[in-house]
């Protein structure tokens, strides 16, 4: 945690999404946070956020229309980082089943599907959708993959803020950092592949919990990125 | 029967003008002090989210809010609903690039349900919050006020919650206009009326007097939230004028506390 702090980071601008609280965040934890319009700035960052809310098929369609997808797959071939939030997660994946089946950037293999509909019990749902609230983190299959990564330093018992209707299945389990439980469902809530980190909760609304994760993620260096 | 995983603490700030004010019943609004120091005591204190409400946008149809909803999304690292006077979807795009992540309407959406659907188009249902005033009018009846709870509509409270539903809202944010300021506990019929409607996340609010009365209606099932005001605000006034005074019905308690108490009485918040 004693690395330089003036490292910019790119938080990309494709037009969705509600950048004011991830530029704050960053800000707040000492980083330059800029927003990167045009995809061939992009080489210059070593760090990048994808944020994103709304549709996916919205999303998916704007990064394409303004030339991002082969672009940020490339720069993360290089090995550089980035972090996708929420729908900026999802979007990693083959591909999601959110209004029709529809292409993502495929950085990391998987799936978007919907929460499984709920059923009735005794006249109350058994959860709803939207998942809204600060739900925990438990640890994936990899035990080890919270060390030297973006969780490092955090509890199973941090709680952090969640709103979603749909989940991402990655195929290859050890991909799965963290889990979280909501009613009796198991989902992924954390996904790294080397360079490439997913969360679906938002670090930036998940105090200071969500805060050491953006800190973390701005401090990986690829000697750090090496344990899988 | 599977509850909601844990129910979200959140303070309520009623804004008007640069001061947060707190009512009862909506009315008599008196200045309980700066926004921005109530809100960094809420984050440090275990807050979930905080809701703002500007009580007079809508009457003036202009929104005050900018400014301080801006502050606060710079030094609070917490979702942030704010609502008072929303009318089109550049109000919401104002806010959100404020630092607002969810917006609150009441009087636009029951004057023009479509402005609601397309604002849930525009920015996604996560981002769009029904903001329902309910007032009793005899039993099991209740009527949806607007502007602030200034004027009646004659809409029925429970079947606009059904058409809330259907328009895929992101929440609901319900607060009985009767017990607003009150002190005396949640309006318990108006809940176990709209709680098995509200297949979406449901935020109740108006009468938390004590903690006891929190951990009582939660008792009821499909509450996801609550927001709570006079509790919160009248605490930290006290800690800060290091003095309590307060009504009788009024047993104040930091979000924190709050949380501590229903975990001891094994609610799951």
């Amino acid at each position: 945690m004693t690395a330089s702090k003036t490292i910019p980071i790119a938080v990309i601008d494709y037009g969705i999404g509600n950048t004011f609280s991830i530029l704050r965040a960053l800000s707040h934890l000492g980083y330059s946070p800029e927003m990167v319009q045009e995809p061939n700035k992009l080489q210059k960052y070593t760090h990048a956020i994808l944020p994103g809310v709304g549709a996916f098929a919205d999303g998916i369609k704007r990064l394409n229309e303004r030339g991002w997808t082969d672009i940020i797959r490339q720069w993360c071939a290089d090995g550089h980082y980035l972090m996708g939030i929420c729908l900026g997660m999802q979007m990693l994946f083959d591909e999601s089943e959110e209004f029709g089946v529809h292409q993502g950037l495929g950085i990391i293999p998987g799936k978007v599907k919907r929460f499984p509909d709920a059923s009735i019990m005794d006249g109350v749902l058994e959860y709803k959708v939207p998942h809204v609230g600060w739900s925990n983190l438990q640890l994936g299959s990899n035990q080890n993959s919270w060390l030297g990564g973006a969780l490092e330093g955090l509890k199973e018992t941090d709680e952090f803020y969640f709103v979603h209707s749909y989940i991402p299945q990655p195929s290859n389990s050890n991909q799965i950092i963290a889990t979280t439980k909501y009613a009796d469902l198991d989902f992924c809530s954390v996904v790294s592949s080397n360079n490439v980190w997913g969360c679906q909760f938002h670090p930036e609304r998940s105090a200071e919990a969500g805060l050491r994760i953006l800190h973390n993620f701005c401090q990986l260096k690829s000697v750090k990125a090496t344990f899988k | 029967m599977v509850k909601s995983d844990r129910v979200r603490i959140i303070p309520r700030l009623d804004i008007k003008g640069p001061n947060l004010v707190k009512g009862v019943h909506m009315e008599g609004l008196r200045i309980m002090g700066e926004p921005g120091e109530f809100v960094r005591y809420y984050y440090e204190n275990g807050a979930d989210e905080i809701i703002y409400i500007d009580t007079v946008a809508s009457l003036y149809g202009r929104n005050h809010l900018t400014e301080i909803v801006k502050k606060a999304a710079s030094e609070t690292f917490i979702p942030l609903t704010v609502g008072g006077g929303i009318r089109t979807v550049e109000d919401i795009q104002t806010l959100l690039e404020c630092g607002a992540d969810k917006v609150a309407i009441n009087t636009a959406a029951i004057q023009d349900p479509s402005f609601i659907r397309n604002a849930i188009k525009r920015f996604g249902s996560q981002c769009i919050v029904v903001s329902i005033h309910a007032q009793r009018r005899g039993p099991n009846d209740y009527e949806c006020l607007t502007d602030n709870a200034r004027e009646r509509t004659g809409v029925n409270v429970a079947d606009w919650v059904k058409q809330v539903v259907e328009m895929d809202v992101g929440e609901i944010l319900l607060t009985s206009v009767d017990r607003d300021g009150t002190a005396a506990g949640f309006d318990e019929e108006l809940i176990r009326k709209v709680a098995p409607l509200a297949s979406i996340p449901l935020i109740i609010s108006g009468g938390a007097g004590s903690p006891k009365q929190v951990r009582e209606i939660l008792e009821i099932d499909g509450i996801d939230a609550v927001a709570i005001a006079s509790m919160f605000h009248y605490h930290h006034q006290a800690l800060e004028a290091n003095k309590l005074v307060l009504r009788d019905t009024l047993v104040t308690n930091s979000p924190s506390e709050l949380k501590a108490f229903l975990a001891s009485e094994k609610v799951a918040s």
